[in-house]
């Protein structure tokens, strides 16, 4: 997991620049995401997070800096076309990325615009419904899916462009729990099984958790970046930046400030019970 | 305050698209408390919301605030300033250019004189943590997601409705932020006095904040009672697709591994002491 897929090289971008509503929303970023790593990106609201992600694929150009896809740079406009193809991108609200009438045309959307031969466009549109579990839905028109349905139809409709990195921009925040839940375990199993990179943006903590590795935006920076150990091992930094920690992490540092024997970089809910047996047993 | 008794509500009526929403809905809520309404997408918890205003008139059945049906015309023109309802990301209906326009929407429609407006601006966004003389001004497109559910907010608050409704106002927002607005609902109701109904599917929020909690199901209550005892019936709110909080899931779980862990706990605060308890117990041993 060394090789890198996306590079951004002192990424800065300032909306409506020259104007008197000149903004900065991103400072100076420059990092990796290597291929078929699971990075979430969390920051408090106006870090800069979804600006950051509109980078990924081109559809915002970095006012100074370098984003480079798998050597492709975002500023060659010759490039776009490849790289959001390669990179797929599924927003907040599925409603603004559904178009068609019928799930499976949906999905069908995308590879018939790359101009596919038929067959290799069922194919595709099969294997997405397939992975996100929707094979049964497929006929079904998408205003009477449930959120979690809607969400995985968008991402379905993603995942049948074949990209190899898909970028997620808080793709839960408007589902119920167990819309969440879905939505969460589709994407974590193309990530194990498929070996998609994934860049996931999330204001839950419980799901920054689950990641290889998290980055910390603030004010347009990046602010911290390491696995979720190290990231949530950070505790007091990140309450100045209005995050906080998942409950399993927060309960544990709780009780170690109380004295208790419990392990460093306690994280998941398992971790914690783990810990807990271990001290009341 | 809130009184509904066997609400029933179909979308479509009579055509072949009907659709019950509200299916012999009961419960009431006494004036200055705080009440959760949780439930899965689709259970009907916004259909409820937008009864409790009068936007929505009842199938069969009835609601009733302050003691007055929410069918009496004259009472139902008069009740959204009783019933102040904040909308699912009510940022997405802003339209004015400044915030103080957008904050001042609802008194001015009053026809309230532009002294009392602005003092009252000031103070309702005073009250949702921002400061009126850096924001007044400014286009409410211009701020950050979380600063602009605190405009929507504060156009809520600032005609001083007795009952806030509101549909899931922290969605999307990072988790300071979210404290600041659940953090000021409840001063609201603890020194204000206001009604709150907070429609969520947090279980941790209603632990820590609610009375009451009701809890849908397509529809129909599922559970309802005090945080306590909503959260000792784990099988039920799975069944409505909500998770238990994470202190109770934890003392759960604790139990099943064969630990005496009490599970009457809702806050982290209350995990602590109850995990303690644990542990000078095992000591005496």
């Amino acid at each position: 997991m060394c090789e890198a897929q996306i590079s951004l090289r002192g990424v800065s971008f300032v909306f409506n620049p020259g104007t008197s509503r000149e903004r900065a929303a991103l400072r100076d970023i420059s990092g990796e995401i290597y291929r078929g790593e699971f990075l979430a990106i969390i920051g408090p609201n106006g870090a800069g997070k979804s600006t950051l992600a509109r980078h990924l694929n081109a559809l915002l150009l970095p006012t100074r800096g370098e984003v480079l896809v798998e050597g492709l740079s975002t500023a060659d406009p010759a490039n776009w076309w490849e790289i959001r193809r390669r990179v797929g991108m599924v927003l907040q609200n599925p409603d603004e990325q559904l178009v068609a009438p019928v799930v499976e045309e949906d999905v069908a959307f995308g590879p018939e615009n790359l101009g596919l031969a038929p067959a290799e466009i069922r194919r595709r549109v099969d294997w997405a419904l397939e992975v996100t579990g929707l094979a049964e839905l497929r006929l079904r028109p998408p205003h009477l899916l449930s959120g979690g349905q809607k969400q995985r139809a968008a991402l379905a409709g993603v995942l049948a462009m074949k990209p190899s990195c898909l970028v997620l921009d808080e793709p839960t925040a408007m589902l119920d729990p167990a819309g969440k839940e879905e939505v969460l375990q589709a994407v974590l199993r193309l990530h194990r099984e498929e070996g998609l990179t994934v860049v996931l943006i999330t204001h839950h903590m419980e799901e920054a958790a689950l990641a290889d590795r998290i980055w910390v935006l603030h004010g347009g920076r990046l602010a911290l970046a390491g696995n979720p150990q190290e990231i949530f091992a950070r505790r007091e930094a990140l309450r100045e930046m209005g995050l906080g920690l998942p409950g399993p992490a927060e309960l544990a540092w709780r009780l170690r400030s109380r004295g208790w024997t419990l392990p460093e970089g306690i994280v998941s809910f398992e971790e914690l019970v783990a810990g807990l047996k271990k001290v009341l047993s | 305050m809130i009184l509904v008794e066997d609400l029933t509500y179909w979308y479509a009526p009579g055509t072949p698209l009907a659709v019950k929403a509200l299916d012999g809905v009961s419960f009431s809520l006494a004036e200055g408390k705080f009440m959760v309404l949780a439930g899965g997408t689709g259970s009907g918890k916004t259909t409820l919301a937008q009864h409790l205003n009068g936007l929505l008139l009842p199938s069969s059945g009835r609601v009733q605030v302050g003691g007055r049906d929410t069918r009496e015309e004259a009472f139902r023109r008069q009740l959204w300033r009783t019933v102040g309802l904040l909308w699912q990301y009510p940022e997405r209906q802003f339209f004015e250019e400044t915030v103080y326009r957008e904050v001042a929407f609802a008194l001015r429609n009053l026809g309230a004189d532009e002294e009392y407006i602005r003092e009252r601006v000031a103070w309702a966004l005073r009250a949702v943590g921002l400061n009126p003389a850096e924001v007044l001004d400014l286009s409410p497109f211009a701020l950050s997601g979380g600063m602009r559910r605190r405009v929507a907010l504060a156009s809520v608050l600032v005609y001083r409705p007795r009952v806030l409704v509101l549909d899931e106002p922290t969605a999307g927002l990072d988790p300071a932020s979210r404290e600041h607005i659940l953090g000021l609902l409840k001063k609201l109701q603890e020194e204000e006095g206001h009604t709150v109904i907070l429609i969520t599917h947090r279980m941790e929020e209603a632990a820590r904040l609610a009375d009451w909690v009701v809890v849908l199901s397509r529809g129909r209550v599922c559970l309802q009672g005090t945080p306590r005892e909503v959260f000792q019936n784990p099988a039920a709110l799975k069944e409505a697709g909500l998770h238990l909080p994470f202190p109770c899931r934890l003392m759960h779980r604790l139990r099943e591994e064969g630990l005496a862990a009490g599970t009457a706990v809702l806050t982290l605060e209350e995990a602590e002491a109850e995990l303690e308890r644990l542990r000078t117990r095992g000591r005496q041993h």
